[in-house]
């Protein structure tokens, strides 16, 4: 339960900080900006992709549907 | 004219790009998990990304090392987002959150990495706690409660797919419209 909701919170709180790079009077790096500064190299943008390779195989072919498969 | 035609092309290729997506995401909402089906669409999926990242021209292909990247008020997305390939033009007077590179000041973005370092903290306990523990559950373990509905899955499975297209088909716009920007 404890780890749920831990979860819940870092996603409030990445929005919450993504909204405040947007908006705030001083603006920051959102989560694309970062992410977009690591795929200016190749090797970068080869890990980017893996990890998204990753995060579909794992999301979409591994996932174990609580009561059942509907 | 000709610049009309091309806008044209573009916006009818988003949209089949869109309808394929969409098509493709329905298709892989639809397979039971572990099984062959569902490893061979994520498979073509996988293949298919990879082999049009890595044509000339593509994503993987791009020349941005070594180039100075704008990235217009730190909006967008990976791969880009608005990040634009100027070429190696003389270096203006940095902005206050930028490096002389273009690239985000490192204060600027520890909240962010502060965040990961938290995410893998609470999945490597969810993981030491066995994966499936009720009081830490590993992430996909969570995200798992989303997968019963096919609706979820689909809608999941399209913000998947759209994380790497999307960037990636605007990043290789913008580098098409900017002499050198290619391999």
């Amino acid at each position: 339960m404890i780890g749920t909701v831990l979860w819940c919170l870092f996603l409030a709180a990445g929005l919450t900080w993504e909204v405040t790079c947007r908006t705030g009077r001083r603006r920051r790096p959102g989560l694309g900006a970062t992410v977009a500064a690591l795929s200016v190299s190749l090797p970068g943008r080869i890990c980017l992709f893996v990890v998204w390779a990753f995060v579909g195989v794992h999301l979409f072919t591994r996932y174990t549907v609580p009561n059942g498969w509907v | 004219m000709a610049l009309q035609t091309g806008r044209g092309r573009r916006r009818w290729g988003t949209v089949l790009g869109a309808v394929a997506g969409s098509a493709v995401a329905w298709i892989a909402a639809g397979v039971a998990p572990f099984t062959g089906r569902a490893y061979v669409v994520l498979a073509a999926v996988v293949v298919v990304t990879c082999v049009w990242s890595a044509r000339p021209g593509g994503l993987l292909r791009l020349r941005l090392s070594g180039a100075r990247t704008e990235q217009g008020s730190g909006r967008d997305g990976p791969g880009g987002g608005r990040e634009r390939v100027v070429g190696p033009a003389p270096e203006p007077a940095p902005e206050p959150d930028r490096t002389s590179e273009g690239r985000p000041a490192t204060r600027d973005v520890v909240p962010w990495l502060v965040l990961a370092a938290a995410a893998v903290v609470l999945e490597t306990v969810g993981l030491a706690l066995g994966g499936r523990s009720a009081t830490v559950p590993t992430l996909s373990t969570t995200v798992d409660h989303l997968m019963a509905f096919r609706g979820s899955r689909f809608a999941l499975f399209l913000l998947w797919l759209g994380a790497w297209w999307v960037p990636a088909v605007r990043a290789e716009r913008r580098a098409s419209s900017t002499p050198g920007g290619l391999r």
